[in-house]
């Protein structure tokens, strides 16, 4: 008879179901997060993290809300609108994450963004403080990167939505976080340099560093502060599927490809 | 932030672990090898040496190697479906992509979403061609008929290319719209149920529609009409 096959096992620590409950990174679900726990919390339980208060939570709530945004011209909730035309909302909400998971716009970007503030933190070191070292360190790392990632706001000079993020941040008493000071005092330098100004994602991204989320749980938190904006956007472009985004009228499409010409096959008169 | 409890192991067993289930992964078409098979057709010493890419695909779609004549119809099909222009979502939506920095995986994942979506919904406006050409009696469906000139023309040069194969398709005796005669060539290879039509269908679109993405230069943001369509913000309840 032959030996039982050793199936191969891969470790879990995000959950297990059990006879008649949920595990759930190492809680019960029904006995001890049930009741207790604000959305964020469960999402920072998920990616790894720990029970946030509700203190944090709120900070987080204000956040999502500082960036909504959700006019259907922006380049990734149009995609929503796009990938949804044919009527499925869920569709429109898979179709962008997927098409800008690595992308320069759009929720994925702060993951690069948290990386290259938490890479220059930790060049920085001891020296954090030191204007002239973060001077230096910025210097190099736009001589490795020209256009770094969490500055420029296409189709105007400044992001609007800046403004709030430092008010709330202040609000909320987390204005002093290593990394949040270090986005805005490196700002300055990176705008003296490219002409490109500090972008939302610098901000976000330097607050998630300083709430301990590390480059890689803010991606998550990159697509999480702005779903509302593409579930916006994918719900109503699936309820309405309009036949104008299915297929834009002829006029408003220029061929700016190869002219009309035949193949090799049809001048010679062969057969495939 | 509150401290995490420490990991505590789990103990009692739940309905997925005592489930009797199978410890092995069914494979149905595809035997790895080698050498590999496709339906038991060995891919690099028998489908390779014998058969287009096109019939390879219709191989592995229907279980069966084609015929001659039906795989250089499906050949045709795939071809006259092939162009999928930019105006419709699933291009549109690639080459918005790739100009806002996505890389290759993520254009060509979301133009293969857009085409199966696409597919989708053109298959599921021809259900009733395919249960006429299931029955294979009676008249087409008055639905897949047009007297309108560019269609007619487009299907006789569809006909016309078809003519080699030797192949007859019962749809093609009446006037049908371009699209019906498609898959009523495509039904008649064996393509009989709407989920190997919507493949297809999105198979053939996706390498005009990557290419046209391919061709958007990233970043070039004022190459693209931002406000095309025009979206009017107007405030109160849903419609």
């Amino acid at each position: 008879m032959a030996e039982p096959l050793k199936r191969p096992v891969l470790v879990t620590r995000v959950g297990h179901v059990g006879p008649d409950h949920h595990r759930f990174r190492g809680f019960d679900v029904g006995a001890e997060l049930v009741g207790h726990e604000s959305y964020w919390s469960l999402i920072s339980l998920a990616i790894g993290g720990p029970r946030i208060d509700s203190e944090l939570s709120r900070l987080l709530d204000d956040l999502a809300t500082s960036l909504v945004g959700p006019d259907p011209r922006i380049w990734p909730w149009k995609l929503g609108r796009l990938m949804s035309a044919y009527g499925r909302f869920s569709v429109g909400m898979a179709g962008p994450l997927i098409m800008m998971s690595s992308g320069r716009v759009g929720p994925a970007a702060l993951a690069s963004v948290a990386r290259f503030f938490d890479e220059l933190a930790r060049e920085l070191g001891a020296e954090l403080a030191d204007e002239g070292a973060l001077t230096r360190a910025v210097e190099r790392k736009l001589e490795q990167v020209p256009r770094p990632p969490g500055f420029g706001t296409p189709f105007r000079n400044q992001d609007e939505r800046n403004a709030p993020i430092i008010a709330l941040v202040r609000a909320h008493g987390r204005e002093n976080g290593p990394h949040f000071s270090l986005v805005q005092r490196a700002a300055p330098i990176v705008f003296q340099k490219t002409r490109l100004p500090v972008n939302a994602a610098s901000l976000v991204s330097g607050l998630c560093l300083d709430l301990g989320f590390s480059p890689e749980q803010i991606d998550v938190f990159g697509i999480l502060l702005l779903v509302s904006n593409l579930v916006a956007n994918s719900f109503e472009g699936s309820r309405e599927a309009p036949a104008v985004l299915k297929r834009l009228p002829a006029e408003f499409v220029r061929y700016v490809g190869h002219a009309a010409r035949k193949s090799p096959r049809a001048e010679s008169g062969t057969a495939p | 932030m509150t401290e995490r409890p420490s990991d505590s192991p789990v103990r009692r067993a739940g309905p997925i672990d005592v489930e009797l289930w199978p410890s092995t992964l069914a494979a149905r078409v595809v035997e790895a090898g080698p050498p590999p098979r496709i339906h038991g057709y060995d891919v690099e010493g028998d489908l390779a040496r014998h058969y287009s890419f096109a019939e390879i695909t219709l191989t592995a779609l229907t279980g069966v190697a084609p015929e001659r004549g039906h795989g250089r119809a499906f050949e045709i099909a795939l071809a006259f479906l092939a162009p999928v222009p930019v105006s419709e979502a699933p291009g549109h939506a690639a080459g918005l992509a790739r100009l806002i920095g996505a890389d290759a995986s993520g254009v060509i994942s979301g133009a293969a979403m857009g085409l199966a979506e696409r597919a989708r919904e053109l298959v599921s406006e021809h259900t009733e061609l395919v249960a006429w050409l299931d029955a294979g009696t009676g008249s087409a469906p008055p639905s897949t008929q047009t007297d309108d000139s560019n269609e007619a023309n487009a299907v006789a040069r569809l006909r016309a290319a078809l003519a080699e194969t030797g192949a007859s398709f019962p749809l093609l005796n009446s006037r049908p719209k371009l699209l019906a005669a498609l898959i009523g060539v495509l039904h008649g290879v064996g393509l009989t149920d709407a989920p190997r039509i919507e493949a297809a269908l999105a198979l053939a679109g996706l390498p005009a529609t990557l290419a046209e993405a391919f061709a958007v230069k990233p970043f070039a943001f004022f190459s693209y009409p931002m406000d095309l369509p025009a979206f009017r913000y107007i405030e109160g309840a849903d419609g």
